[in-house]
């Protein structure tokens, strides 16, 4: 397939999943929405540490608070993608009926995928910088908690390809998600929740990863996302970790994952064709 | 012409009978499934215990991973408040259901009252299952004495979320896609107002607003109310407000519910968007 | 209100909100209608007719805008909990239940709905998988069944209550023609005791046919005409009614229907052999040179012609002026 098709096809599908997930409402409770529950999960973790400082001992602990703000903003990506795309074959095949339809229309499947994915993409993108706005002026200007998070100094030239990478490698984690939907039944219901559950667990997301036991770190070494957050917080000079070795393990990690997402799902579509999944509907 | 007239007596009965119908529904299609129970016990342990790690690495009090862990096991009875309960008429115009409950000639409140004892059972079988993984794996302490109190207040908690949740479903039921927003925009907001992974009342950390928000949600008072009991060793006289504010719960909600339910059909049958599916 | 009506409508009318711009749709326009007790009644009408509005409406599911509706002599409005223990809807097409439960236990809760006994449940359940060929389904889980056996899921949900009027919104859609022909002799047994109405809209002119005591007839809210199938026949036995075959097609329908004294044309093609039948109904035979002189300019040859008996779709056609296919 020609790659302007497959530009074009990828597209349209984005068009669609935006009117269908995001076009529902005016713009601005729309980004209500969106800035509702990554702010809520911020709150959350910045609470624990606020009444940690509040407790005798060291006080608040204002760079944990920062490298906090930071991860859970970009963690809604995570979060995101791996939701929504491993929900996406249980809506479209069984709800809305149309996954066999586009199955059958030439070479669709995968920009559609790829499309869908990418609406995720855009909605968590105005859910990151509307929680980080949202982050300062919180904590920096209504409660003057004076967290070190200054957005402007971000280095773009780490951000942007790190971000760029992340997001790639996210959206074959969905494609393997999508996959696995279309050959399973039911198990869209916890597929995505339950990825999102184990990177925020092991992605260093709300602690460092030296705070996991001992056995567990080095599977957490091993996520990209782990190393997409640690250069995330690098650009915003939160850490210093070594930003070389990150980028280059998060690039060679996010070819290795579309790769094996591209297998993944082709094995699941042969499987599908095998058993007669594209028209299945699930069970309630 | 000669229709059978119905006695009270009956009416009960004919409600009861629905409303167990309902429930068995609900147990038996929630349990057929053991990959669905497993992971709705595993995935609340994996967020746990990410905040567990938190307060350690923070070097808090071990008592705060322990309210961590029952604010968990409470958050399985919201999430079922909310999917299985708020939404359920929505998933029944889907499935193409609410049509059949709407010409039968019992009260959708049975059906509701069914769909609530169902997922209270079903929820309290993952939440006892979250709470037993969660001490076993985080080694969290725990002071419970007086476990007739705090049974009582379970119960209290739960009845009113239940009962919460019957508005909702009312207020749900001509909704279309704005159920998976509604929901989203009250999963995170609600865990961080009620308290699920830190305590959100009593605490001079938090801004006294914040506070008075949180205890608008049962589910904020219920928790704080176990966690005094269960963690801190405390009895009925440390919780006497608590339960009040609970019964005042669900002497509204209850109520409260059925005049949203009967102003919701009256509502969708005037604009013929009752059994209207995929708006 | 008559004793022995199971169905009353008087001047119901009822609208929707259209597009913006474009004002309310009138779904039920003036609707007059009379059941009568053991009666199987048939509404026959096109696509956005007003039928499922009006069953909605019997099955309390739906306000009237204005007008009243009585289902065994109780006002829908107003006695909506009384009139439910006494009906029950099936609509063609939906499958109402729990995929992941099996149709005993589909049925059984349907029966729970309705109060029957632990007994009573069990003999009815048994009774009617077996009158619905659903016999040996009975453990299977929905999900699994093919959509004819879900129909019949369906359709034993609608009996479950015994109701004393049924609404059966277009019930042998998905259906195969046997299955069909068994739904229709289970229907007729089952009012056997000439207690039970049934409130039935279809596409299909025969099943209509066979099956109604009365039809009527509805397009655009309002109902044309309300009859048994033999006397809306005899109605139009002074209109001849013709069947020409053509070949090839007439693209331009609407050029024929204005030629004065043709009262309703419908077409079917035949995608195999390329040629059309044209069914018409006539003021007099004397259309029939014009109608002729029309096909021959549209370079159409007639292959067949033949004079028929009027039939309930020819009855249709005039009212309605179109035919449903």
């Amino acid at each position: 397939m020609a790659i302007a098709d497959f530009a074009r096809s990828t597209r349209e599908s984005f068009l669609v999943g935006w009117k269908i997930e995001s076009n529902w409402t005016d713009p601005v409770l729309f980004a209500t929405y969106r800035l509702v529950q990554p702010l809520a999960s911020l709150l959350i973790v910045a609470f624990i540490v606020i009444i940690g400082g509040s407790l005798p001992g060291p006080g608040l602990q204002k760079a944990y608070m920062a490298r906090i703000i930071v991860s859970n903003a970009f963690f809604v990506y995570v979060a995101q993608i791996t939701t929504n795309m491993g929900w996406l074959v249980n809506t479209d095949r069984s709800r809305y009926e149309v996954l066999k339809n586009i199955y059958i229309s030439p070479g669709t499947l995968h920009p559609y995928f790829v499309g869908r994915g990418l609406v995720s993409v855009v909605n968590a993108t105005i859910s990151v910088i509307v929680t980080l706005l949202f982050s300062v002026a919180v904590f920096n200007g209504i409660l003057n908690l004076q967290i070190p998070i200054n957005l402007l100094s971000a280095n773009l030239l780490l951000l942007i390809p790190a971000t760029l990478l992340g997001v790639a490698g996210l959206i074959a984690v969905g494609y393997m998600l999508a996959a696995v939907s279309i050959v399973s039944n039911r198990l869209e219901f916890i597929l995505g929740e339950s990825v999102a559950g184990v990177f925020f667990l092991l992605g260093g997301v709300i602690f460092p990863i030296s705070a996991l036991p001992s056995w567990v770190q080095p599977m957490s070494a091993a996520l990209p996302v782990t190393y997409f957050l640690d250069v995330v917080r690098d650009s915003f000079g939160l850490s210093a970790t070594n930003h070389l070795f990150d980028m280059a393990y998060l690039a060679l990690s996010t070819v290795a994952i579309i790769i094996v997402g591209i297998l993944v799902f082709r094995r699941a579509e042969l499987r599908a064709k095998r058993l007669g999944l594209f028209d299945r509907k699930s069970e309630y | 012409m000669s229709l059978p007239t119905i006695g009270f007596r009956d009416e009960l009965l004919s409600n009861l009978k629905a409303a167990y119908a309902r429930m068995w529904v609900r147990i038996k299609g929630g349990n057929r499934e053991a990959t669905h129970f497993i992971a709705e016990v595993f995935l609340p342990v994996l967020t746990i215990g990410a905040y567990v790690i938190l307060y350690r690495s923070l070097g808090l009090p071990s008592t705060l991973g322990s309210a961590v862990i029952l604010g968990g096991a409470m958050i399985a009875f919201w999430m079922n408040v909310l999917w299985n309960m708020s939404a359920q008429w929505y998933w029944e115009k889907e499935m193409g259901n609410l049509e059949m409950y709407m010409v039968a000639p019992v009260s959708r409140m049975a059906i509701l009252f069914g769909m609530s004892l169902g997922g209270m059972i079903n929820t309290s079988i993952r939440a006892l299952g979250i709470l037993i993984l969660g001490v076993y794996v985080f080694q969290v302490p725990f002071q419970l004495h007086d476990i007739f109190t705090a049974s009582f207040i379970f119960l209290l908690t739960v009845v009113a979320l239940y009962s919460l949740g019957m508005v909702f479903a009312s207020l749900y039921m001509l909704y279309g896609r704005e159920v998976w927003h509604t929901n989203q925009l009250l999963m995170e907001p609600v865990f961080f107002l009620s308290g699920s992974y830190f305590p959100s009342i009593y605490i001079s950390a938090i801004p006294f607003w914040v506070q008075l928000a949180a205890t608008a949600i049962p589910m904020t008072v219920g928790l704080d109310a176990i966690r005094r009991i269960a963690i801190y060793g405390g009895d009925i006289s440390t919780v006497w407000l608590h339960i009040v504010a609970l019964i005042a719960f669900i002497l509204v909600l209850f109520p409260l519910a059925r005049k949203a339910l009967n102003f919701m059909e009256s509502l969708g049958k005037k604009e013929g968007r009752l059994t209207l599916r995929w708006q | 209100m008559k004793r022995d009506l199971s169905i009353e409508t008087r001047s119901l009318r009822r609208l929707f909100k259209g597009v913006p711009g474009a004002g309310d749709v009138v779904a039920l326009d003036s609707v007059d209608l009379s059941v009568e007790e053991g009666e199987i009644f048939g509404l026959l009408g096109p696509n956005g007719a007003g039928k499922t509005t009006l069953i909605k409406i019997l099955a309390t599911l739906l306000l009237p805008t204005s007008g009243e509706a009585y289902v065994k002599g109780l006002e829908v409005v107003k006695n909506a909990p009384k009139i439910r223990r006494l009906i029950n809807l099936v609509s063609g097409g939906e499958t109402p239940g729990y995929g992941i439960l099996s149709v005993k236990e589909n049925l059984w809760f349907f029966s729970q709905l309705y109060g029957l006994s632990r007994d009573g449940a069990r003999d009815r359940i048994k009774q009617l998988t077996d009158q619905l060929g659903l016999d040996t389904y009975v453990d299977s889980r929905m999900s699994k069944l093919s959509t004819g056996y879900k129909q019949r899921l369906n359709l034993a949900r609608g009996f479950i209550n015994n109701p004393a009027v049924l609404f059966l919104d277009e019930p042998t859609l998905g259906l195969d023609v046997l299955s069909a022909k068994q739904l229709r002799t289970f229907i007729r047994s089952w009012m056997a005791d000439g207690t039970k109405t049934v409130l039935l809209t279809t596409h299909y002119m025969a099943e209509a046919d066979e099956m109604c005591n009365r039809v009527g007839i509805i397009d655009r809210g309002k109902v044309l005409a309300c009859d048994t199938p033999q006397r809306l026949k005899m109605k139009l036995a002074s209109r001849p009614s013709w069947k020409i075959e053509i070949t090839p097609n007439i693209q331009d329908l609407d050029s024929v229907r204005t030629i004065q004294g043709i009262v309703g044309l419908s077409e079917t093609s035949n995608i195999e052999t390329g040629a059309s039948t044209l069914k018409l109904v006539l003021e007099d035979e004397s259309v029939m040179s014009s109608l002729l002189s029309k096909i021959s300019q549209n370079g159409s040859k007639v292959l067949a012609m033949s004079k028929s008996e009027p039939t309930l779709e020819d009855v249709y056609i005039s009212l309605v002026g179109r035919g449903l296919q």
